[in-house]
């Protein structure tokens, strides 16, 4: 079986700009606001830092294990919570159990949604998709983190390298 | 309702009451939105003769039908007034994230007017809107106040449109920020909020913006956002910043030096993007909804100014507090941005106020005993740091310079033979950039702009500035390939009445120009497509390009009533006669000078302007509707070309 | 379709301001109306090249190379 992608998250290149969130909340609910939408941007404008915090797909979802219901459940083909919108009681449950607090009650209906990887969207999620700066990507981790060893290999090296120059 | 929100907020801050009213469609389809609605209210509701800083003075906070949602860039939000540096006609507009929560929180525009019995902020929490006690704010940085707010509020998502001291103290162009350091900068609206004792408008939304059409329109947000992803100028832009332009500039050779006395200078690159980028770059920044992200954030490393840090620099910010005085030490130059920000001042008046008065001293028109003892020579880092404190606080000669570079001219009696140096029109001082090297439809849009001496943004003239990336696009739209040289009369009068429209377009709909015409990632064609899918509406490109012309017609008609027309559409006299001296060995627009009169009557010809008076003609005012200003201005057309009028000579109003 | 002179194409050709001329110069042979006049000047060249290939005043072929040419192939199609 081959490894199944997800969504990284790079802060240091977040910039704030939120394209993600109104291409979340958009694509799944037709309208454009910051609290349709399943991923969100965090700005502490003062000192110019952002950061984008969205569903990091445990395996072991500490969502899923709360919910009273089992509105909120691991799906077995796709291997991720998602929220089964029929047997959520809005509880909030789940929202809190997220170590990451990226599950958001809808302020029209009550209920608890969170990220479903754009299911079915033939280019991936969205976030990734409009993401202007590679903050957020889709990929495999595999891919992901030896992207990451070489990148950070490259810049110690390069410290080593400026290090001799001077 | 799908796009608008359909109500505007007005508050009065001498009644303390706050009304919500009603847009009707008809009002919705003629005026759009941001600067379409601001400028329309601004029209009828502030009379020409009344004081910018009279309580009745309005202040318009506008945004679009789109703004909050999808579309690239769409978070700005335009600022208008009667502007108390030039008298007349201003906005400006800022980027941030504030325009779209004021969506969120369900509103379209809000007008602020009266004068509040001590110093206030608004808290608009949805529809709820309070106002609230900012005694302990005033004097207080937009960062020290911004942090404050939230502390006080709960809660630190919220954005916030605040000033700074040189607001509060009246300076003639204090700027508006928000999420601290998103500035709108021209015009002075930020001495307009102060005067009405308001230091901040706090605003959070709960709410979304509906979508008619919501599959079309995520259809053409995504292709759109695909297609910058390959656009030239977004990687650029994105890299190195608006920065990107210092050593473009120096090699053509209009950036604007020692108040544009020369046009490129051996060590301009040191505060070009590319050095920026390498050494004091801290972070990469987005307003709203971005697929560019240009915007920066700067920590200083090394120095006297070691640890201090703000968001920028920007071109046109750091040009007039830098090359245009004479300093090319970047860390000065991000000194300056720095303070420009904290205080709350317009770098591009505060730098050109500065740097004519650094002429008046060259020429011997002023000396020391003007100056209280500030010796005004070109590059002295110390004086210009410790000026721009001064302006902001109308400390000793400081006080004179916050009145701008034209009204201090009079102030200090010198007359004609001063004005010459201002290097304004209408009162307000030109951004960072040299028509002589630049580009002629750029330079018309100084001599023609409808908020004075500006603008880089009001008529971008895109398609001489950025044209020659995208080979064709100029014969596309102007039928002719050769305007995208920027030093030629051919095609120039039609690309400023284009370049025009779609700006005020660009306005009105309050996205960024830098994602629609300049890196042409988004086309006129492609704006009608996502107002439509998002509003519902069903309008044609002419339809709205005409919202455009109806807008520029508005704005032009209000300096009609001001006597303001064909005599002042003109540059100041060194673009014209003097020719572009040799500062670095490569740079090319050496000896030029720039014919503005050659192109001002082709222009007029698309506008059809009166060419007695160069108001707009009341064929054309008809036409868009304006039958009211046509009304407004028929008595004034003679008395515009009365002898007593001819006589006069106004640098500003 | 014959619209301009030879000698009126050569006086397009060499002024600065050329699109309005052009515009006008259209309007006077009865391609345009006033308000196609109108929404050309409003909405551009490439606007103005669809309507005259939608009018069958010229071939697919002579748009294309109006587009790549600009006005003065324009003009030469039109040439009678």
């Amino acid at each position: 079986m081959s490894e199944k992608k997800v969504l990284i998250f790079n802060q240091e290149k977040c910039t704030g700009c939120r394209s993600c969130m109104m291409g979340c909340s958009l694509y799944h609910d037709g309208v454009c606001g910051k609290v349709a939408s399943r991923v969100a941007v965090i700005r502490n404008e003062v000192v110019g830092e952002s950061f984008v915090v969205g569903c990091d797909l445990c395996s072991d979802a500490p969502c899923a294990a709360v919910c009273p219901t089992g509105a909120c459940s691991i799906d077995p083909k796709a291997g991720i919570a998602k929220i089964n919108a029929a047997k959520c009681i809005g509880c909030k449950e789940c929202a809190m159990a997220c170590p990451f607090g990226v599950i958001n009650m809808s302020v029209k209906t009550g209920k608890a949604f969170k990220c479903d990887l754009c299911e079915g969207r033939s280019e991936g999620p969205v976030c990734a998709d409009w993401c202007p700066t590679g903050a957020i990507t889709y990929t495999t981790p595999t891919i992901a983190f030896k992207a990451k060893r070489r990148e950070k290999l490259n810049d110690r090296l390069q410290a080593a390298k400026a290090g001799e120059e001077v | 309702m799908n796009g608008w929100s359909g109500k505007r907020l007005r508050v009065d801050l001498s009644t303390g009451k706050s009304i919500s009213e009603p847009l009707s469609y008809e009002y919705r389809r003629k005026w759009i939105g941001g600067r379409g609605m601001n400028s329309e209210v601004i029209y009828s509701e502030v009379p020409t003769t009344l004081d910018a800083f009279d309580p009745e003075a309005r202040v318009c906070f506008g945004v679009g039908p789109i703004s909050g949602t999808a579309a690239p860039a769409s978070g700005r939000v335009t600022i208008s007034c009667k502007s108390p540096l030039t008298g007349g006609f201003g906005d400006s507009n800022m980027g941030g994230h504030w325009g779209a929560e004021v969506k969120y929180a369900g509103w379209d525009q809000i007008i602020v007017q009266g004068k509040a019995k001590h110093p206030v902020y608004l808290w608009i929490d949805d529809e709820n809107v309070e106002i609230r006690d900012a005694r302990h704010l005033w004097g207080k940085f937009p960062r020290e106040a911004d942090t404050m707010i939230k502390q006080e509020l709960g809660d630190e998502d919220i954005h916030i449109v605040v000033i700074g001291p040189a607001g509060e103290n009246l300076v003639r162009y204090a700027c508006t920020f928000n999420d601290v350091y998103r500035a709108a900068g021209r015009c002075g609206q930020g001495a307009v909020i102060g005067s009405k004792n308001l230091k901040a408008i706090a605003v959070r939304g709960s709410g979304s913006v509906g979508i008619a059409r919501p599959k079309e329109f995520f259809d053409v947000c995504n292709r759109l956002r695909q297609g910058f992803k390959d656009d030239p100028m977004r990687k650029f832009l994105y890299e190195v910043g608006s920065l990107s332009l210092i050593n473009v500039a120096n090699h053509d050779g209009w950036l604007g030096i020692k108040n544009f006395q020369q046009g490129s200078h051996p060590d301009a690159h040191l505060m070009s993007g590319e050095e920026h980028a390498t050494t004091v770059l801290k972070h990469r920044e987005g307003c709203f909804a971005c697929p560019i992200c240009c915007g920066r954030f700067t920590e200083i490393k090394e120095g006297e100014h070691a640890g201090e840090y703000g968001g920028g620099p920007e071109y046109e910010h750091s040009v007039p507090t830098g090359p245009r005085v004479g300093i090319f030490e970047p860390n000065a130059i991000w000194h300056n941005m720095i303070l420009t920000n904290n205080y709350g001042l317009d770098g591009i008046e505060c730098g050109g106020s500065i740097a004519t008065a650094m002429e008046w001293y060259e020429k011997g028109l002023i000396t020391t005993k003007d100056t209280g003892g500030l010796e005004l020579e070109w590059g002295n880092a110390d004086v210009v740091a410790k000026l721009i404190g001064m302006i902001a606080m109308r400390e000793g000669f400081g006080d004179i310079l916050a009145d701008g570079a034209s009204r201090a001219a009079e102030r200090l009696g010198l007359g004609d033979e001063g004005q010459k140096y201002t290097i304004a029109t209408r009162g307000m001082c030109l951004p960072g950039d040299d028509p002589r090297g630049l580009g002629f439809a750029y330079g018309v849009g100084f001599a023609i702009g409808t908020r004075g001496g500006c603008d880089h943004l009001r008529c971008l003239a895109s398609l001489e500035l950025s044209g020659f990336m995208y080979p064709g696009l100029n014969t596309k739209i102007l039928g002719d390939e050769r305007p995208v040289k920027p030093t030629t009369t051919v095609g120039k009068g039609y690309c400023c009445f284009y370049e025009e429209n779609q700006k005020a377009m660009v306005d009105c709909l309050n996205v960024c120009c830098f994602t629609t015409h300049w890196s042409y990632a988004v086309l006129t064609a492609d704006q009608v497509e996502y107002f439509n899918a998002a509003t519902g509406m069903d309008i044609t490109e002419e339809e709205f390009m005409e919202v455009g012309e109806r807008v520029v017609n508005i704005e032009r008609a209000y300096w009609g009533r001001m006597l303001s027309g064909l005599r002042e559409d003109t540059i100041p006299e060194r673009f014209m006669k003097e020719p572009m001296p040799q500062g670095t060995p490569d740079q090319t627009n050496v000896g030029a000078t720039f014919p503005v009169q050659k192109i001002l009557p082709g222009y007029y010809k698309y506008r059809d302007y009166d060419l007695e008076t160069g108001f707009p003609s009341e064929r054309r005012l008809k036409m868009l509707g304006l039958d009211y200003v046509a009304k407004d201005l028929a008595p004034l057309r003679a008395k515009y070309n009365s002898e007593a009028e001819k006589k006069k000579k106004k640098y500003y109003y | 379709m014959a619209v301009f002179t030879k000698a009126e194409a050569k006086r397009l050709a060499e002024l600065d301001d050329y699109y309005m001329a052009l515009l006008d110069a259209l309007k006077k042979a009865g391609v345009l109306d006033d308000g196609a006049h109108r929404r050309y000047m409003l909405t551009g060249y490439y606007r103005l090249v669809e309507f005259l290939q939608g009018k069958k005043l010229i071939t697919a072929k002579q748009a294309q190379e109006a587009m790549a040419g600009g006005f003065t192939s324009l003009v030469e199609s039109l040439v009678g």
